[in-house]
């Protein structure tokens, strides 16, 4: 005897809707828990800060020349005031317009580091762990062997030998970097591998190469998310490191490592020259680290 | 009660005179080698599935019953060579799956297809509904985008669930949603097979009906032949043709479902049989008198010698320790393997 | 003269979540009579482990906006914290549900079991009792002997062995004897025991009941079966509470629960269960509510194949079909159960009598009757 009648469909206008309430919903979610972490806001605030001054740096400089060369030698090394509010460096140059268009090839810098490394990375760590054996050993060990070298040397190894730009810092940072990812990833895999949807993907005839990318990949996602946002900090920091060594983007380009390093010889006489960039170093380090923070707490809630 | 000697694989050649098998399983072992020690020293093994022989009529459903321990899981799972047997045939329809190589076989795994227990972990939590079901006509290449879409419409009517549902992912649905997902998943290329692996375990009884009845819709509709894994007997009372009994890797009872129920002849079936729980005086009636086991399921590396449940038998005796006994057969292709019924030892009354 | 050890009366108990409030207990009334084992019985979701919780104070995100939980004639909810965990495990005792989780890894029964004798009742552990603890090394003696001993009861047959295993060397059947024996360990006057034979097979389940029935019956200690198979009810529960959405919808004696199933829901789930003699019946269509937009009157009324219109709009509040069998349900008329519906105005709302038991239908009777009560 059954005592069911459907009573479902007396429903929404079309399934399209419902996804995208549901979507709508979930992202709703995630951004509450976000919200609730303080820290994670201020940091979202920060970061929105950078990105807004680097998008319009050429309209919210007020000496938007001064980014290039510039000379002008009746208003050097004056200290921070109304004009200048960062003052201004041993030729002239407004400090502030430049540390705006430093966020600029910060960020870009911090990007594209990260998409190569995390290209390169998630791939050969997705393979890595799905495909094991001999495969893993290989793609590990070599892992192991770029990790193992500090950052900053591959850097200076690789710029000494294509010559000192900030396309080649980049491409520097980026060799190293992309290990971090093989590993991270590979580590996720091997315990996703294990959960019965993988089963069942091979259970429906899938061959390695969907199962990996279709079905494992999505669920690496959210640890990869939270590094990249968290790297993002410290790609720059290398950056800078790199610039300061003056490895990176050779003067006039103001990259805010570039600009501690003019800065060095004074930071007991006209301090600021140096102290306004490494203040902007930190405040896009801690932005980021703040919102990694939060992102990780987010999606730990979204998971369960 | 006649008394014939025969093993397993003779009374399964009867068998395959008689009628069409969908599925023909002989000899069927899986062996899990275990290691000690820091250099990984090989120990032993375990012997999870140790000989397994059976056979499916087409569109008929076999029971397989057994606790924990019992190997029945793997059973299905080698079965579908999901892992790799250690020995052993499993014909589908006439091919061996056996001896497919791995292209061949991912082809083959159109017409043979598993539902799983855990409903939540059988599920990418990353996928919608929609990914879930197309996954395995993109994979063998049903049709254009729209067939698809239609395709899983048509499928989820089949489950009795909303279309709407196609756009939500794994963690908005119910556990009883889930599973029809799943099941939903594993039709939509109308497989010839499908192992049931305890599908509504996890769910509450409720539930448990509407899927048991949306599972027999389906077998009706299609004429798909299911391999039922469960530890609930009365459940299978009511959806399978045909029960086996597994123990520590070996059957020790098969028959037809009313024949097993209503005359169990091996000790371990009737000790299941009475531990059922119900819920009305009928039933309590039906089922034998409680009959208690000694102990616990002994741990499979350590099978005792002879008949493996002896050492849990309330009527074990001598011969049992010597030698595992053979299938013995009643009449209508009910078979047990027990001691009890060799003429030789005809003496406990109990029985 | 049954003596009540634990009433629960009115309960409410609701989350915050992001989607909003989830109400999820809505007014449940149950007790427990000393020396009696009852059921608390209804599918997952439906709030039966929110209201478990809520009776040992485990519950510290939830809001108990109402009612009140009478153990031994004092409500727990105006205890204070310490007091509440001073009756944690000695006058209270939980058994999981799932033993393979409940045990802590890393240490081994025996020293599971005589933290649980030593320090009963301790809120918090000071680093100075600890290591006065530890360095003393007195009475552990005693404490180990007692805990072999109700080892011993729990029907392991190596007790002193078990004593020093980990968990993860014993098998289900064992773990869960060993959270038996925990539980027991303090004497406790009330077990509550969460299902306690999900995670094992059918023959051990049926020998862990056996003996958790024997046991209660030697000390006399009352137990609440949390379980979502009636059929286990059955076996084990002289009384059982059917819960449903957060609300108790039927309460009977066992014997009279399945002689007589009232509420549609229960029905539903007795007819679910597959049976040797009588086959399996269809199931019961639909799912839970929402909990954060709950429907206004019978939460049971989408799913119910008897639903009238206005079990969409009248809460169908408790009543007595007959002394000691409860029903929440309109096709059913009786007095209300409890006190606290007496003071709201009482609506006679007629939907005739339920359709297996035949009977004519009422057309003279007013649909909605403002009385108080006083007309039938």
């Amino acid at each position: 005897m059954n005592m069911a009648t459907e009573k479902s469909n007396t429903r929404l206008p079309s399934t399209e809707d419902t996804a995208q309430q549901e979507r709508f919903k979930q992202i709703k979610r995630t951004f509450q828990s976000f919200l609730q972490n303080t820290l994670s806001v201020v940091g979202l605030l920060m970061i929105l800060t950078l990105v807004f001054a680097a998008t319009f740096a050429p309209f919210i400089a007020p000496y938007p020349d001064d980014a290039g060369a510039g000379v002008h030698f009746d208003r050097a090394s004056q200290p921070p005031s109304l004009e200048h509010p960062m003052g201004t460096d041993t030729t002239g140059r407004d400090i502030f317009s430049r540390v705006l268009f430093g966020a600029r090839l910060s960020l870009m810098m911090g990007v594209i580091v990260l998409s190569i490394a995390i290209s390169i990375g998630v791939t050969l760590g997705l393979i890595a762990g799905y495909i094991g054996g001999k495969t893993n050993s290989i793609i590990m060990r070599i892992t192991d062997i770029f990790l193992a070298i500090p950052p900053t040397l591959l850097a200076m190894a690789v710029v000494a030998a294509t010559g000192a730009s900030l396309f080649n810092v980049m491409v520097a940072i980026a060799f190293s970097w992309w290990s971090w990812y093989a590993r991270l990833t590979q580590g996720e895999v091997l315990s996703i591998k294990e959960e019965e949807f993988i089963e069942s993907s091979q259970a429906l005839g899938s061959n390695w190469l969907r199962t990996t990318f279709k079905e494992v990949l999505p669920n690496v996602l959210s640890p990869i998310t939270v590094k990249a946002t968290l790297d993002m900090g410290f790609v720059i920091l290398v950056g800078a490191g790199l610039s300061f060594l003056g490895l990176g983007a050779q003067p006039p380009t103001p990259t805010w490592g570039a600009m501690i390093a003019q800065g060095r010889n004074y930071v007991t006489t006209f301090w600021w020259i140096a102290v306004f960039p490494g203040l902007a170093i930190s405040f896009a380090v801690l932005g980021f680290n703040f919102i990694g923070d939060g992102l990780r707490d987010a999606f730990d809630v979204e998971v369960n | 009660m006649s008394l014939t000697d025969s093993t397993s694989e003779e009374i399964t050649q009867e068998v395959h005179e008689k009628s069409d098998q969908m599925v023909q399983v002989e000899g069927l072992k899986k062996h899990f080698p275990t290691y000690k020690g820091l250099l990984r020293k090989r120990a032993g093994e375990v012997r999870a599935v140790d000989g397994v022989s059976l056979t499916i009529g087409e569109g008929q459903t076999f029971g397989l019953v057994g606790e924990s321990g019992s190997g029945k899981t793997t059973m299905g799972r080698t079965m579908l060579r999901l892992t790799e047997p250690t020995a052993g045939s499993v014909k589908i329809d006439g091919q061996d799956v056996v001896d497919l190589s791995e292209g061949e076989l991912k082809q083959f795994r159109q017409n043979m297809q598993i539902v799983h227990q855990d409903p939540t972990s059988s599920l990418n939590p990353r996928h919608r509904v929609k990914t879930i079901i197309e996954a395995p006509l993109k994979i063998h290449n049903y049709g254009n985008a729209k067939e698809r879409i239609n395709r899983i419409e048509e499928l989820l009517d089949m489950v009795d669930l909303p279309r709407e549902y196609m756009y939500r992912y794994p963690g908005q649905l119910s556990g009883g949603q889930k599973q029809r997902v799943g099941i939903a998943r594993a039709v939509a290329l109308n497989p010839k097979f499908v192992v049931l692996d305890e599908p509504t375990s996890a769910l509450d009884v409720s539930v448990q009906a509407r899927i048991v009845d949306i599972l027999q819709r389906i077998q009706k509709e299609y004429g798909i032949t299911y391999l039922f894994i469960t530890h609930d007997l009365s459940l299978l009372r009511n959806v399978a043709d045909r029960i086996g009994v597994m123990y520590l890797g070996r059957l020790v009872e098969v028959g037809d479902v009313q024949s097993v129920f209503s005359r169990p002849e091996h000790p371990y079936s009737r000790a299941l049989l009475s531990a059922i729980s119900t819920v009305n005086k009928a039933d309590e009636q039906a089922k034998p008198e409680q009959q208690k086991l000694d102990g616990e399921i002994p741990d499979p590396r350590e099978k005792p010698s002879g008949c493996a449940f002896r050492s849990r038998c309330p009527h074990a005796f001598d011969a049992c320790s010597d030698e595992e006994p053979s299938m013995y057969e009643m009449d209508d292709g009910h078979v047990a393997r027990c001691y009890l019924h060799d003429d030789r030892y005809r003496e406990d009354p109990d029985w | 003269m049954p003596e009540t050890l634990l009433e629960v009366r009115n309960l409410h108990v609701q989350f915050d979540t992001y989607d909003g409030v989830a109400e999820v207990i809505n007014g449940v009334d149950f007790k427990l009579n000393r020396g009696e084992t009852a059921a608390l019985v209804g599918e997952t979701g439906c709030g039966k482990s929110v209201t478990v919780k809520s009776i040992m104070g485990l519950l510290p995100g939830a809001d108990i906006t109402a009612g009140e939980i009478i153990y031994k004639g004092q409500d727990l909810l105006e205890l204070s914290d310490a007091e509440r965990h001073a009756r944690r495990g000695q006058e209270i005792s939980m058994i999981m549900q799932d033993p393979m989780t409940s045990l802590n890894p890393v240490l081994t029964v025996g020293e599971q079991m005589t933290d649980v004798l030593k320090w009963q009742g301790e809120r918090r552990l000071s680093i100075t009792d600890w290591i006065q603890d530890k360095v003393s090394r007195k009475s552990d003696a005693d404490y180990r002997e007692r805990a072999i001993e109700m080892l011993a009861d729990v029907e392991i047959s190596a007790p002193e062995r078990v004593f020093s295993s980990y968990p993860v060397e014993l098998s289900g059947g064992m773990r869960q004897r060993v959270l038996i024996a925990i539980a027991l360990l303090s004497e406790p006057n009330f077990l509550i025991a969460d299902e306690p034979g999900t995670a094992l097979d059918v023959t051990t389940e049926a020998k862990v009941l056996d003996l958790l029935d024997e046991l209660v019956e030697d000390r006399n200690t009352s137990v609440l079966y949390i379980t979502h198979d009636l059929g286990v009810a059955r076996e084990v529960s002289e009384f059982i509470n059917v819960m449903y959405a957060g609300e108790i919808v039927e309460q009977a004696p066992t014997a009279e629960l399945f002689d007589n199933p009232e509420h549609p829901y229960t029905r539903g789930l007795l007819e679910s269960i597959p049976t040797l003699s009588s086959g399996i019946g269809g199931g019961i269509e639909g799912h839970l509510p929402d909990y954060t937009d709950p429907p206004a009157a019978c939460r049971f009324a989408d799913r119910c194949p008897y639903a009238e219109p206005k079990c969409s709009e009248v809460v169908p509040y408790p009543r007595k079909t007959s002394d000691d069998h409860t029903v929440s349900c309109h096709l059913f008329d009786g007095e209300n159960a409890y006190d606290r519906h007496q003071a709201l105005v009482r609506e006679n709302v007629n939907i005739g009598s339920p359709p297996w038991q035949g009977g004519s239908e009422d057309e003279t009777e007013p649909d909605v009757v403002a009385d108080g009560g006083n007309s039938k």
